[in-house]
């Protein structure tokens, strides 16, 4: 067969070229990728407005905890004071320096 | 089957039923252009993939200028072209899935065993030949032979005009024979 000839014929290949097919097992997988529970996706604003609501969010709630913290903290300090005050005798009601002792004598 | 304007409208909306048609009407056709420009089983898959994850994640985008079809083929078109150029980048050897790999054998109506070898020797220097071509003529002609698309949708999926598209199928099929003449040197037939 002359060159041209098998040129040519191996050019009407083009008038029928092979499909590719794709696996079973990958159009199943395709489906399956595409089958999953969407994920809400938020657009830009919304997704800002929400970033700043949750540092808001995060910041009242230090606050409070805080605040919480703090006077647990002040509680805890006062019922120490107190009973020191009452071991040695340091309360309001304990004349200490004993002063009318020492006027009337 | 076709892809009506309600589906598209329903895709828009994520319904699972809209995407699901979308893989049974485009996920063969995506697959098919897809391999014959990259000629790798692997990457084709990885390439009709990532095509559906941004048709639907750009449905909401699509404002009809061109056909949804036109669309379609146009990401699959674009993002094997993009995968091309990325292993040109890195310098990366594919290894090619022979067709006969691919193809369903019911499809093949060959009954001769000898004229079956012929011709799949043939096929297989035709595959080489397409392979090596520049990527806008391989685009061309992948979308106007294999897919059977007129010059004009190839045009608008290209985004390029009819006469361009003519004149590439043209060059095409030069470079073709020029590059088939040159492997039957080499097995010198």
């Amino acid at each position: 067969m002359k060159e041209e000839d098998w040129i040519n014929q191996i050019m009407d290949g083009l008038d029928h070229l092979p499909k590719a097919k794709p696996s079973p097992e990958f159009l199943s997988s395709l489906e399956s990728t595409f089958s999953k529970p969407k994920v809400i996706s938020l657009n830009k604003n919304q997704r800002n407005s929400f970033l700043w609501f949750a540092a808001a969010s995060v910041v009242i709630l230090f606050l409070i905890n805080f605040n919480v913290v703090q006077s647990e903290f002040q509680s805890m300090n006062n019922a120490a004071a107190e009973e020191i005050i009452s071991d040695y005798g340091l309360d309001e009601t304990s004349n200490y320096y004993n002063l009318e002792y020492y006027e009337q004598n | 089957m076709t892809f009506s304007k309600t589906d598209i409208e329903n895709l828009k909306a994520l319904d699972p039923l809209a995407q699901k048609k979308l893989l049974k009407c485009y996920a063969e056709k995506l697959y098919n252009v897809v391999y014959y420009h990259l000629q790798n089983r692997e990457q084709a898959e990885e390439i009709t993939q990532d095509a559906f994850i941004k048709i639907i994640d750009k449905i909401k985008n699509f404002e009809e200028r061109s056909s949804f079809d036109t669309w379609v083929y146009r990401i699959a078109v674009n993002l094997s072209l993009d995968k091309i150029r990325y292993n040109k980048r890195a310098k990366r050897k594919v290894e090619k899935t022979p067709l006969h790999q691919l193809i369903n054998p019911l499809d093949d109506k060959q009954l001769n065993p000898e004229a079956k070898l012929q011709s799949d020797e043939n096929m297989q220097i035709l595959l080489e030949a397409i392979e090596s071509l520049p990527d806008r003529q391989k685009s061309a002609l992948v979308l106007s032979k294999l897919e059977g698309k007129k010059q004009s949708e190839v045009a608008e999926i290209l985004d390029l005009s009819t006469k361009a598209v003519e004149s590439l199928i043209s060059r095409a099929k030069k470079a073709l024979k020029e590059k088939i003449a040159l492997k039957l040197k080499e097995l010198k037939i």
